[in-house]
């Protein structure tokens, strides 16, 4: 890039660094406000920086709430959430996509067509099915209505269907069937798809929180942001506490997200683009 | 003797076959189910059946157990439900205030990220972020900025403008900001209140990175030569912005416009994060369709009448998508 063309993109720098701004701001808030004391907290008019940095509000919020319980509730059922859905999404994308059988183009069109029905929208007929099945207040409930989903299974088909025919022929040559194949070629051939689905699926378990506020009553099966909102009740006027324990719950998502960045916004982006 | 019958051939008609391929083709039918047994059950049962089972409970007054069948006596009630119409009514001001300022800032924001600058993939991260935040930490974060002793109050106070009610305030925008210059605007004509609003600029902070991704994509369909040719044209960027991106860019748009919406209609945590006293907010102003249901079906267990409200709403939701899906189809 010549110089002539650095200096003329420096005034769409300056927009996009404004930009940056604003999606930053809240963030940086936050943490400032985290290491702030109570007084500087909720000064008005607002104090940008601590006069003194307090690590110690992370170990108050820390303690404040049973927060070690919270993260280990959201592990295990995001875990498990995303352990399944892959599962259950190979299988499936992969039969969807591979496997000859009658009926099969219906069946796509149904889990696909799961992926138009909002899941808010589900909660009253799901929530009296959990509950009959004397699911409530458990881990169980939390992760069998994502066990699956119309997208993951989606989004593994378009990867399995790419797979050109001949492989599929040299190892049905080989005496392998379908099973064999699924296993040791095509799963192996998709890791990206696989990466992304996992992403999303860990994403989404470390953020939900309507689903399990309605099947959970204990607080010893609370989820992270749950704990969270609990955690905005209890703390009253500290501020200071409250976005201590605000960074504690989104950290872990956050560097995940900008680890695993390009996996995340090309399988948007791909999701995008077949519509 | 050779027996025959009926299976699918490599073009999935179905044809006469011998004996030999009838028990390989069957064992392929069975192997096909079997795959698909496990997210059939769970989509089955949690989103077909769910579905089917939602209008069931729709038809009758349901607390814990159905207690009388009433038919369509609950959608009855929803059409003279004032509060019904009124969480409808925010929830359109809700989706008009907040789509449209993300798409136009994702688009141009998309729009300056797309030529060949330094940087470009830690624009993009940081654009992201608000997005990847749970929807209960942007509820926090931004209920604190607009708490009574807040940032937002401190920057108003830093311009000289008096502190306002922000989340507790149920009194419209529109009727704040004409009493502002001793003008009167009728409740009904209010818009939506300030607690609303509050809410919507939180929304529209941590969806916009969303569109600036998808809006990205949609720009890389566009073939480079389009651009070079324009260029050779002689014609400027603003030029080729109107008259060539923005155009190849619309079943884009149309798509991330549906996108967006749904979402929208969606939307739940960070409203009910921020909705103060109680899931509602003041004198419900911020009571969306999803925060109406929830509160008839968790709070007064009136699960029937939740189940109807949450018929009508996807109703509403797939009205949107397919009115949209009729624009989308090429011109």
């Amino acid at each position: 890039m010549t110089s002539a063309r650095r200096w003329r993109n420096l005034p769409l720098h300056v927009v996009l660094i404004v930009g940056c701004g604003f999606a930053a701001f809240p963030f940086f808030w936050m943490v400032t406000t985290s290491f702030k004391n109570i007084y500087e907290a909720t000064s008005v008019p607002p104090v940008w920086f601590p006069s003194v940095w307090l690590w110690g509000n992370y170990i108050a919020a820390w303690n404040a709430a049973p927060f070690a319980r919270y993260f280990l509730n959201t592990l295990l059922v995001g875990g498990c959430t995303t352990a399944l859905d892959l599962v259950t999404g190979c299988l499936a994308g992969y039969a969807l996509a591979r496997v000859r059988f009658p009926g099969r183009n219906v069946i796509f069109f149904l889990f696909l067509a799961t992926v138009m029905i909002p899941f808010e929208l589900l909660i009253v007929p799901d929530f009296i099915i959990v509950n009959r099945l004397g699911w409530y207040n458990t881990y169980l409930a939390q992760i069998a209505p994502f066990a699956a989903s119309g997208f993951s299974i989606f989004l593994l088909r378009q990867f399995f269907a790419q797979i050109p025919g001949e492989l599929y022929e040299a190892a049905v040559m080989d005496g392998a069937g379908h099973l064999r194949f699924l296993w040791q070629v095509a799963v192996p051939l998709s890791v990206p798809a696989l990466v992304t689905t996992a992403l999303f699926n860990f994403i989404a378990s470390w953020n939900a929180f309507l689903w399990p506020l309605i099947v959970t009553g204990k607080q010893e099966l609370r989820p992270i942001q749950l704990g969270l909102s609990a955690f905005q009740n209890e703390s009253g006027t500290n501020f200071q506490l409250l976005m201590a324990g605000t960074t504690i719950v989104i950290l872990p998502v956050l560097l995940v997200f900008v680890l695993a960045q390009r996996h995340l916004i090309e399988g948007i982006a791909r999701a995008g683009l077949k519509g | 003797m050779a027996a025959s019958g009926l299976a699918l051939d490599h073009a999935g008609e179905l044809k006469r076959v011998s004996a030999r391929r009838l028990r390989l083709a069957r064992r392929e039918w069975a192997t096909g189910y079997l795959l698909i047994l496990p997210a059939g059950v769970v989509l089955g049962v949690f989103h077909i059946f769910g579905i089917a089972y939602l209008v069931y409970v729709s038809l009758f007054k349901w607390a814990i157990n159905p207690e009388a069948l009433r038919g369509i006596g609950n959608y009855a009630d929803l059409a003279h439900d004032s509060d019904f119409g009124l969480a409808l009514l925010q929830t359109i001001f809700f989706v008009v205030g907040t789509v449209p300022f993300e798409m136009a800032i994702g688009i141009a924001l998309a729009v300056l990220l797309f030529r060949e600058i330094a940087a470009r993939g830690l624009y993009r991260v940081i654009y992201f972020l608000p997005y990847v935040t749970s929807a209960v930490a942007v509820g926090v974060i931004f209920r604190w900025m607009f708490n009574g002793n807040g940032l937002a109050n401190g920057l108003f106070q830093l311009l000289g403008l008096p502190k306002q009610k922000w989340l507790l305030e149920s009194t419209g925008v529109l009727q704040l900001m004409a009493g502002h210059f001793g003008w009167h605007i009728p409740d009904w004509a209010g818009g939506p209140s300030q607690a609303l609003v509050a809410i919507m600029a939180a929304t529209i902070w941590s969806a916009t990175g969303f569109q600036v991704v998808l809006f990205l994509a949609g720009l890389s369909t566009i073939s480079t030569e389009v651009f070079e040719a324009a260029r050779m044209d002689g014609a400027s960027e603003w030029q080729i912005l109107r008259r060539v991106t923005l155009p190849l860019l619309r079943p884009t748009v149309v798509f991330v416009a549906t996108v967006s919406t749904i979402f929208a209609f969606r939307s739940f945590s960070q409203v009910y994060q921020m909705s103060q006293p109680n899931a509602g907010g003041p004198l419900n102003s911020t009571q969306l369709a999803t925060i109406f249901i929830f509160n008839q079906f968790y709070r007064y267990s009136h699960v029937g009448y939740a189940a109807a409200a949450s018929l009508i709403v996807f109703i509403i939701i797939l009205g949107l998508t397919l009115t949209n899906r009729r624009r989308l189809a090429p011109t």
